[in-house]
């Protein structure tokens, strides 16, 4: 039941209306609301429900377990680090068991297939829960949370498990903290005229940026990479700048219909993206795009792996503090996207761009009011400290775009034949297909370009709700007619729903 | 090192009547835009079919006085046939009311009623078709395009059958009166064009001459030839049968054509010589033949013409389509 479904748009109407009836007892709505987030999972696919509900369980439980070890008098710091460690271990056992079990499953298949052995249909049939990705690590952030003390357990088992499977962001997230969450969830609703607008206008956003936008990219894209031999040059260029487009359009358009639905029933969830294609480094980018993963590795895994090797007095520790945290932080991240080595390589690629980008930054925020240390300065970091403040932004933002981009195209390959088809093709070249393509690309990236640049001009994502209610509705209603006309009609999923 | 600031959601405070316009609003815009692209499509849509329905219906309401000669059929009339020779050959007025092959001879039929409650009969009908017409089922729905009123077809022969159930209303609903949905590809074509600027989206991707002919003038024999292997491999493959539609409105015509007295000449669309001379269509063809001859028998007023032009692929446009020289 993809957002983007007539079966959502029922389910919803139903579930919102008596949302609403039950407006006088926020704890009837909390009740109703996890029974609709139950019942959306369970059209999904009913078999993983154990899943949601044992990683709920598991972790209320160990969250009181975590509080009744840690805040009482007689504190008990092992038993507090032992609990810890089995709630993460089993969140991140969990999701490493289905990610490693589509990682491996195909070599395993193929090991067994030439050694003619038999492989149990159980093990070959193994598929990743959908949105176990986002909640395991919603799950192990509120363990780490109550135990380092930055938030209160949950003492409210309806909450919680609210907290975990909150409908809107199930599937793609934003991946939400406890901190964040459990007290709007403890609260009464407050729906005001200024939050269901901006709600509204997040859902037109996102129902045009995934109907519109990316599933038409996406026609362009998939035409060139399933069948990439057949194209070359400029349309290979073509292909790679509507996948960078439609996989930001696709996702953002989740997080938008999310949030839009989150203002809708009177909760905010955090903003997951601000422009990334106008990042001009590698750290703001991930500063920009899907945010709420990006905090978390930072909080989880970059900022605690720095401070150890921080705290190391040897002089390789500085290095490796420099070097390490930001590859291995990436690295996860890779891995968390997919079973496959594509993702591997592109976290890789990430985390190397992180670590460039860190190396040529300190060099020049040495340089003023310091004593001129050119002496011990390499020629080309110099040369880099010269060049950058000439770049202008829009060089530089045009860089990390096509350093950007390259990274999606190893995201987006299915082998490394085709990765190396299109290194070894690309060119300025057109052929007798690029004028269409070009065409699709610009008709439905337009609107896109335009929109984003008003919003970073403003300094405002609600940019468009500032204009006039009958402007306003205009634009609503070409969104409307666009998605009618435009629009790909056969509901497609949601890309990082599969993640 | 952030060039420009990250950017944030600003929310602006607002009431519920202004929520509540918002939504009002962009229905009510929204409407407006469908009926806008409803105007906007008959006059200036890519879509040859749409276009050529609009506009030859257009000019049948348009008629202020009665022709000598109406001529009704497909598109390889609609620029195969010129009124202006019947003119010039015979002094008599003709008017090209040609539309497109898939809607049958139920088109020809109900254009024909029109006139005739208007001016009464016609002296002459001449109604041309393609030989893989004649076999073709109508899809009723393509009947919400003609610029009539909704539910005309109850005034029409056949009408009530072809519309009697729910499905095929609310479908013909959706063509006629939904462009935003029915029309989306042609609306897309006109924005992808216009956003390139390679289209003027003000200006018709045709030219109709009043008396309703069609000026085609540039030649495609790589899509004659192409087309006309098609049209063989289809030849080769189908043994002809008339579809019922096709078959009731011709009997129709011919009852009409008994009852007023006025002559209806059933004629051949010109052909690509490289089609024309292959076994398989004329195999086909000869089944068409005996079909068009039932109807001349079955008739004092209705007339077979079997004779076929064949034309070489550097005059037409199509197998079937030839163009102005």
């Amino acid at each position: 039941m993809p957002f983007n479904s007539l079966n959502f748009l029922y389910f919803f109407l139903v579930f919102y209306a008596l949302y609403l009836a039950l407006q006088k007892s926020h704890r009837l709505q909390n009740t109703w609301l996890l029974i609709a987030s139950y019942v959306f999972y369970a059209f999904w696919d009913w078999r993983f429900l154990w899943v949601l509900l044992a990683v709920t369980a598991v972790n209320y439980l160990t969250g009181l377990g975590l509080s009744a070890a840690g805040f009482s008098q007689a504190a008990k710091p092992h038993l507090r680090r032992l609990l810890l460690a089995a709630g993460i271990l089993f969140n991140l056992g969990m999701l490493s068991f289905f990610k490693a079990a589509e990682f491996f499953t195909p070599g395993l298949q193929r090991m067994f297939e030439h050694l003619h052995l038999p492989l149990d249909p159980l093990l070959v049939n193994i598929i990743l829960p959908v949105g176990l990705s986002f909640y395991a690590l919603q799950a192990c952030s509120y363990l780490w949370d109550v135990a380092a003390r930055r938030i209160q357990p949950a003492r409210n088992s309806l909450e919680f498990a609210l907290f975990i499977a909150f409908f809107p962001q199930l599937l793609a997230g934003p991946i939400e903290r406890a901190g964040r969450m459990l007290p709007q969830f403890h609260q009464p609703r407050r729906l005001t005229p200024a939050t269901v607008s901006a709600g509204i206008y997040l859902l037109f956003s996102g129902f045009f940026k995934k109907m519109v936008i990316a599933d038409n990219l996406g026609g362009i894209v998939d035409t060139v990479f399933d069948s990439y031999a057949t194209y070359q040059g400029l349309d290979l260029w073509i292909a790679l700048l509507a996948f960078s487009l439609q996989l930001y359009a696709d996702f953002s358009a989740y997080s938008d219909i999310a949030r839009g639905l989150a203002r809708l029933l009177g909760f905010e969830l955090s903003i997951n993206f601000r422009l990334p294609y106008f990042s001009a480094s590698p750290a703001e980018f991930w500063s920009r795009w899907h945010i709420s993963l990006s905090e978390w590795l930072r909080d989880y895994i970059f900022f605690p792996m720095r401070r150890l090797f921080l705290r190391w007095k040897h002089p390789a520790g500085r290095l490796a503090g420099l070097l390490i945290p930001p590859l291995v932080t990436m690295l996860v991240s890779g891995f968390w996207h997919g079973a496959g080595w594509n993702f591997i390589v592109w976290g890789l690629y990430h985390g190397m761009l992180l670590v460039l980008f860190q190396v040529l930054v300190r060099e020049r925020s040495r340089v003023p009011g310091k004593p001129s240390q050119v002496g011990e300065t390499p020629a080309w970091r110099r040369g880099w400290s010269w060049l950058l403040p000439r770049l202008g932004w829009g060089v530089r933002i045009l860089i990390m775009f096509i350093l950007t981009s390259f990274g999606w195209l190893i995201f987006r390959v299915e082998s490394r034949e085709q990765f190396i088809y299109f290194v070894t093709h690309l060119s300025l070249q057109a052929t007798a297909q690029s004028t269409t393509a070009w065409s699709n690309l610009v008709l439905f990236s337009l609107p896109l370009v335009v929109v984003q640049i008003a919003q970073q001009a403003r300094n405002d994502l609600l940019v468009l709700t500032r204009l006039p209610v009958v402007l306003r509705a205009l634009l609503y209603a070409a969104a409307l007619a666009l998605i009618v006309v435009l629009g790909v009609r056969q509901a497609s999923e949601f890309i990082y729903v599969q993640f | 090192m952030t060039p420009l600031s990250l950017p944030n959601e600003n929310i602006k405070p607002g009431s519920w009547k202004k929520v509540l316009l918002e939504l009002l609003g962009s229905l009510v815009f929204l409407l407006v835009l469908n009926f806008a692209a409803l105007w906007y499509l008959g006059n200036y849509t890519t879509n040859y079919g749409v276009w050529t329905i609009h506009q030859k219906w257009q000019l049948l309401g348009d008629l202020e006085g009665p022709v000598d000669w109406l001529i009704l059929g497909d598109s390889s009339c609609n620029q195969g046939v010129m009124p202006s020779i019947f003119e010039n050959e015979l002094g008599e007025t003709a008017l090209n009311l040609c539309t497109i092959g898939n809607l049958g001879t139920i088109n020809d039929l109900w254009m024909l009623e029109e006139y005739i409650d208007r001016f009464g009969p016609p002296a002459h009908v001449v109604i041309v078709h393609v030989f893989d017409i004649w076999h073709r089922p109508l899809d009723q729905v393509i009947m919400g395009q003609v610029p009539r009123p909704w539910g005309f077809w109850e005034h029409h022969t056949l009408g009530s059958y072809l519309f009697e159930t729910e499905e095929v209303r609310q479908e013909t609903f959706v063509e006629k009166f939904i462009p935003i949905y029915s029309q989306s590809r042609a609306l897309t074509n006109i924005l992808r064009s216009t956003v390139m600027l390679q289209h003027n989206p003000f200006l018709p991707a045709w030219h109709l001459e009043p008396d309703g002919f069609l000026v085609a003038t540039e030649p495609h024999p790589e899509v004659v030839i192409a087309g006309a292997q098609d049209q063989i491999k289809f030849a080769g493959e189908n043994v002809f049968s008339i579809s019922p539609t096709n078959d009731m409105a011709m009997q129709e015509i011919g009852v009409l054509a008994d009852s007023y007295g006025f002559q209806v000449y059933l004629v051949n669309s010109p052909v690509y010589q490289g089609l024309y001379d292959n076994a398989a269509y004329q195999n086909y063809l000869a089944g068409v033949q005996l079909k068009l001859a039932e109807f001349d028998s079955d008739s004092a007023y209705v007339f077979h013409i079997p004779g076929v032009r064949a034309f070489p692929a550097e005059l037409m446009q199509n197998p079937d389509h030839l163009i102005l020289t």
